[in-house]
Parts: C-alpha cells; sequence; structure tokens
C-alpha cells in the first residue's frame, strides 16, 4: 500500500503553487471564468489569462496583483494643456485610487469588508451587474 | 551647411508610401532606436516606452520579444515632427508651420482616383487565418500602462460604413480608435458615441444586424496621419490620403465582407460588431496620464486576420506628453480646420500650428491687406472647432475689414 506523501513542499514549490492558484482567479473582479493562452512560439515564457467577466487581462510574469495593489504611485497629468511641465500627483492606489479611478462605479466603502476584504484592492462588486455571458 | 540646407530643401520628393519603407527611411536618417535584444513585454517594453517618451523625437523598433519569435513591435514611429516631416518626403529640419503648410496645399491639391488590388496580390493579405483566431499568438501585445485593464492598440484604424447608405462609396468610413483585446478573437472598442463607428453601429442596431468591420494595424504613415482626422461624413478618407500622397492609393476588398482596406497595411483584422452586446472596457492611462473610466462599450468579434510575411505591429505609448498622438492631433486639426475654415471663409489664407500644443494660428487676408501690418495670429483650442469657432472667424474679419475702411477713409 501506497504511503501518502506527506513532505511539505519547498518554499518555490509553495510559491508555484500558490501563484497557479491565483491565475485561476481574476484579481479585478475575483471571477473564475478565466482562460489561458500560451506564448505562440511554444516556448512558455509566459501565458496570458483574461477574465471573460469582466475582461481584465493579464500575463503570467507581471504581478498582476500589484496592478491593483500598488501602494505608492505617480501619475503625470497636464495641468492645461500647453504649460509646460506636467504637474506631479502621488497616489496610494490601494486606497484612493479606485474611487479617483471607477468613479461611477460601485465600490465598497473604505473599511465596509473589513476582515474579508482581498488584498487586491477595493473592486469587489464593482463588476456583478455586468452581463458578459455571450463570451 | 548653410548650401547643405538649401539643397535639402529642394529635396522634396513623394510621401514614403510603406511602413516598412518609412522605417528603413527613418532609420537611416538615424532617427530610429533599434533594439536587438531580447524584451519582454512588460515591463521591458513598457519601460522603453516610457523611457522614450521623456527623451522627444525617439522611435523605437523592437526586434525580438521574449515570446514572440519572428514578430517586431515598433513604437512611437510619428512622436516628432521631423519624422512626420520625413513622412512626407520632405527634410526631417524643416520648420513646423512649413510642414503644415505642404500638407494644407496637398489637401487641397489634385484628387486621383482609388486603386484597387486583387485580394490575392495585396500585401496585406500575404498570409490569412480564417480558422482557429488567436490575437494573443498574432499579435505581440504588451501591457502600455501599469494601470491599464489590459493590452490596448492605440493607434488601431477601423474601416466601416453606413449601412443604410451602402451602395455609396463615400459612406465609407476610415478612422483611429483605441481597442483593448479582450479575448482570443475579441477586441473592445473604445468609442465617444460622435465618432462615425459609432453612427455606423446604430445604423445597424436599428436594423438588428452585425455591422461588418475590418481592423487596419501597421497602415501606411499617412493613412493613419489621416485617420485622427475628422473630415466631415461626406467624403471619404481614402481620398484624402491620395491627395497627400500626390498618387491614387491602393486598396483590397476584404474577404469576408465589401469593406475596402488600405492593401499594404500590415495586418487586417476582419470581424463584425454583434449588435447590441456591450463587454467593459477599460481602464486605460490617456494622453494627459490620467485613467479612463471603465464604460461598456462595443466588441469587435475577428473572424479571420490576414497580415504580411514578418508583419510589424504598430502601436504608441500614451500617458505622458509628448506622444505620437501629439503629433498626429496637432496636424489633423489643422488639415481638418483649415478645409472647414477655407470652405467657409475663402479669405484665409494660412494655417499653422504651434509645436508645444495643439493649440492652432490662423491668419487672415483680410488683415494683411490692412495698411501692411503684420498678421496678428488667434490661438484657439483643438475643442473649439465647428460654428462657434467659424463665427469668430467672422467677426475677426468683419473688424479687420472695418479697421481697413476706416484707415481708407482718413486718406
Amino acid at each position: 500500500m501506497s504511503q501518502p506523501d506527506l513532505m511539505a513542499l519547498s518554499v518555490p514549490e509553495q510559491t508555484a503553487q500558490f501563484r497557479g492558484d491565483q491565475q485561476d482567479v481574476c484579481p479585478r473582479c475575483r471571477h473564475t471564468a478565466v482562460t489561458r493562452c500560451d506564448a505562440p512560439d511554444g516556448s512558455g515564457a509566459w501565458f496570458i489569462n483574461t477574465c471573460s467577466h469582466c475582461c481584465f487581462s493579464w500575463r503570467s510574469t507581471e504581478n498582476a496583483i500589484r496592478v491593483l495593489e500598488t501602494k505608492e504611485g505617480t501619475a503625470y497629468r497636464l495641468a492645461l494643456m500647453n504649460c509646460g511641465e506636467p504637474a506631479r500627483l502621488t497616489f496610494k492606489a490601494g486606497v484612493e485610487l479606485p474611487w479617483k479611478m471607477y468613479p461611477n462605479h460601485r465600490i465598497a466603502p473604505r473599511g465596509s469588508h473589513k476582515g474579508r476584504q482581498p488584498p487586491y484592492g477595493t473592486m469587489l462588486g464593482a463588476f456583478d451587474d455586468c452581463d458578459n455571458s455571450h463570451a | 551647411m548653410s548650401q547643405v540646407l538649401i539643397v535639402e530643401h529642394t529635396e522634396s520628393h513623394a510621401a514614403i508610401p510603406d511602413l516598412r519603407e518609412l522605417l528603413d527611411y527613418v532609420r537611416s536618417k538615424g532617427r530610429l532606436l533599434r533594439i536587438e535584444r531580447a524584451v519582454s513585454p512588460e515591463p521591458d517594453v513598457q519601460s522603453l516606452c516610457r523611457a522614450a517618451s521623456e527623451l522627444k523625437d525617439t522611435s523605437l523598433l523592437f526586434d525580438r520579444i521574449t515570446g514572440y519569435q519572428g514578430k517586431r513591435l515598433v513604437v512611437n514611429l510619428l512622436a516628432s515632427w521631423a519624422n512626420c516631416a520625413l513622412m512626407c518626403g520632405l527634410p526631417a529640419d524643416l520648420p513646423t508651420p512649413e510642414l503644415l503648410d505642404v500638407m494644407c496645399s496637398r489637401a487641397d491639391g489634385q484628387s486621383y482616383k482609388l486603386v484597387f488590388v486583387d485580394t490575392e496580390k495585396a500585401p496585406s493579405y500575404e498570409c490569412l487565418e480564417t480558422g482557429e483566431i488567436d490575437l494573443y499568438r498574432t499579435l505581440p501585445l504588451f501591457r502600455v500602462n501599469e494601470h491599464d485593464g489590459g493590452f490596448y492598440l492605440h493607434k488601431a484604424c477601423i474601416v466601416s460604413e453606413d449601412m443604410a447608405a451602402w451602395a455609396r462609396h463615400n459612406r465609407m468610413k476610415f478612422g483611429m480608435y483605441s481597442l483593448q483585446v479582450q479575448g482570443r478573437d475579441r477586441l473592445g472598442v473604445h468609442l465617444s458615441g460622435t465618432d462615425n463607428l459609432s453612427l455606423h453601429l446604430s445604423v445597424a442596431e436599428k436594423a438588428h444586424r452585425r455591422l461588418p468591420v475590418a481592423v487596419c494595424l501597421g497602415v501606411p504613415p499617412l493613412a493613419a496621419l489621416v485617420a485622427s482626422v475628422g473630415i466631415g461624413y461626406e467624403r471619404t478618407e481614402y481620398d484624402l490620403i491620395s491627395a497627400l500622397y500626390e498618387h491614387p492609393f491602393e486598396l483590397t476588398r476584404c474577404v469576408k465582407s465589401k469593406l475596402s482596406v488600405p492593401a499594404c497595411a500590415e495586418y487586417v483584422l476582419e470581424g463584425y460588431i454583434e449588435p447590441g452586446v456591450r463587454c467593459p472596457e477599460g481602464p486605460f492611462t490617456c494622453d494627459g496620464g490620467t485613467l479612463s473610466e471603465i464604460k461598456r462599450q462595443p466588441q469587435i468579434v475577428v473572424t479571420a486576420i490576414a497580415h504580411r510575411q514578418d508583419p510589424i505591429l504598430d502601436n504608441t505609448y500614451v500617458g505622458k506628453s509628448w506622444t505620437e498622438h501629439d503629433c498626429l492631433i496637432g496636424i489633423a486639426s489643422t488639415l481638418r480646420l483649415h478645409k472647414q475654415a477655407k470652405d467657409a471663409l475663402p479669405e484665409i489664407a494660412l494655417s499653422g500650428t504651434h509645436a508645444e500644443g495643439v493649440h492652432l494660428r490662423l491668419g487672415f487676408c483680410g488683415e494683411r491687406r490692412d495698411r501692411g501690418r503684420n498678421t496678428t495670429g488667434m490661438s484657439f483650442q483643438d475643442g473649439l472647432l465647428g460654428e462657434d469657432c467659424l463665427s469668430v472667424y467672422k467677426q475677426e474679419i468683419g473688424a479687420a475689414r472695418r479697421r481697413q475702411a476706416q484707415c481708407l477713409s482718413r486718406t
């Protein structure tokens, strides 16, 4: 009778498994309707995931979670047209950016997801009313 | 040095007819940075594009992108006035007002009859895929900006036609739009609601019919310029392209529809828009660095892909000025305003654009005749075009004429 494999996974294996699990979930809407496409040259260098629910897509080599979890970043915006040097604005993406990015969507207020909020930003519910069943 | 410049200025030859020829020409002039080492789509391509946008007049050609063997990508090809001048067959150091004058004079010049090439002989249709469509494998995509919702094509030219006037050739429109790749055979299209494609789609949706479209990528450079011009609904962009090239523009027929596309485009994606279907599109980083909203937009279903051998994808980096869109919009707005104003007011003799923005400046014959005084310029923002703007011109010309009459009465 074969013995179950009770050996703990190594750290790289755990990381790989974690990353593999994450590829199946859309980091933006947390939907599992994710399709995968491999690199065209068959090298396995990367693959592209696409969420058919909210149409978000990301490549396996980029840290898709950071797309919404980036703590701080820099945005450049011309204060007025033809004004020369661009004004530099800073933002905190995980806290402030969703409200600025998606003002017309239902975004849960800050803190309302306490205890059950995933570390992927505050996009829960933003795409609940999307009917993309034809895709 | 001055003699060399004089010789160069007299060497005005025909516009470059092809994207590949322009790449070779621009590279021979030292205005294209070729990156031959292998780079990853993210973050290498993204970072290099952002760095190139910091350096004005820098265009990039990527030869080896990891995972996309044999596919090349060019970014920001027309992001400088010098490259725009080279595109028109003019010297790179030509001052911008003179470049615009040449463009306007060509636009007003002779009209040419369009030439149709057989689909089998057209370079665009050297390779044709009609079976399993996979845009992720066909196009060398990259995330243009970090917070974009997907892989965007910001220089996609879409051909569509008014289904209510299908028999009229001039109801076929050719415009530039931003597309988001949303699946193996799906493209989300960013529509403003007032563009030609929106109008065509509304006509098709009223009839509950699919709207055939053809997405052209890597079109001839002057075609990309004209695609960003709003030249009016009664004219077709292909005629203006022929006028700017000063020879007939070559087109070919699509295999899945009756649409006409440039015969030398690098990629042609044929498909249709399903009536009544809207999908989330966005966000993407706009020209000013701000993010667009996520909106429900129409979706193009791709049914056939045609491309040249070893195709080159022409894309542009947006998000941080100075970008290719600034150059395209600057020239395109001048062409549009020149035509619009000239039709309404024959007195207008000169048009030009300010090199640091899309502000436009017009000079008037009426003021030139004002006792030899210098022409006084007027500045308008691009968004002020239209009837209101023309009324301002009329008031200005009227005031100049009154001043002229007063001066004459005093003498």
